[in-house]
């Protein structure tokens, strides 16, 4: 049986690098770790709600064509966990990102909280909830 | 028990938790709302500051918000969303706040909410919440009045 708060830990390496992707205009490694099935959801920074994972996976898509390379990404995680098959981390979200027809590099950083399910031997994002640091 | 019952039970028990929420806000009962809160809980609220850490702080922040309302506080949650692992849980859910505020301002706002439990001593207990409205990027403030569909 598979150490889920070990094996999570090793997980989110995946999960910076799909989101480092995303920034960069590649949806294709977040689309590899997002469920393709439902119930899914995305609380989105603008305040999008998007429900079922073939609408959340759409969404994923045209947001990554958002942005193009050069743009910069980390998590600074401030919890995490995960048992039986039910996972999540929350913390920061702190991105340079370069965004299609703008000149200069943009500093996007967002409140994140994001919950994984275990499917087979892999952890697929069920939710995300972001919100800009500054929102008010 | 097979493993759907233990599943369908622990939905159950992370329901009550948040109708005792429910009751707890519209009650203004500091201490019923923070019954199932972890020594430790994070929160990110609509509100300053970026986060709210312990629940020492979290204490503080609700007795404030609930003494800004001269009016009894209108608390309905819909579309409650649950999931749960062995020792972990989470839900979310849109709720809507409504009410009169100190000075005479009437609020009614809806809210975005992702709750993340821990059981702890057999007891579900709230370790992260995260709160949010919607944010327009164009004007650079909160979206308040929006509701949901």
């Amino acid at each position: 049986m598979k150490d889920d708060m070990h094996d999570f830990k090793e997980f989110m390496k995946r999960r910076e690098d799909a989101s480092l992707a995303f920034v960069n205009g590649n949806v294709g490694p977040l689309d590899d770790i997002s469920t393709q099935t439902s119930p899914a959801t995305i609380f989105g920074p603008k305040g999008d709600t998007v429900e079922d994972a073939d609408k959340v996976n759409a969404a994923n898509a045209e947001g990554a064509k958002m942005f193009e390379s050069g743009s910069k990404n980390r998590f600074d995680v401030m919890q995490m966990a995960a048992d039986n098959g039910i996972a999540y981390w929350t913390g920061i979200q702190r991105s340079v990102v370069k965004i299609k027809g703008k000149p200069e590099a943009i500093p996007m950083d967002l409140r994140v909280t994001e919950v994984f399910r275990r499917e087979g031997e892999d952890w697929k994002l069920v939710h995300r909830h972001a919100d800009p640091l500054k929102s008010a | 028990m097979t493993t759907e019952n233990k599943t369908l039970i622990e939905e159950a028990n992370i329901r009550d938790v948040i109708d005792r929420r429910i009751k707890a806000v519209r009650d203004k009962d500091i201490e019923a709302l923070l019954s199932n809160h972890a020594p430790e809980v994070l929160l990110f609220d609509v509100v300053d500051p970026l986060q709210y850490t312990g629940v020492d702080m979290v204490r503080e922040r609700a007795g404030k918000w609930f003494s800004s309302f001269q009016s009894p506080i209108g608390y309905e949650v819909r579309d409650l969303s649950i999931a749960t692992g062995g020792d972990a849980a989470f839900c979310h859910y849109l709720y809507h706040v409504s009410g009169t505020l100190e000075g005479g301002v009437e609020i009614s706002m809806w809210v975005r909410a992702t709750v993340c439990f821990r059981r702890i001593n057999g007891k579900w207990m709230i370790v992260h919440e995260h709160q949010s409205v919607p944010f327009n990027g164009e004007t650079g403030k909160a979206s308040l009045d929006l509701k949901p569909e």
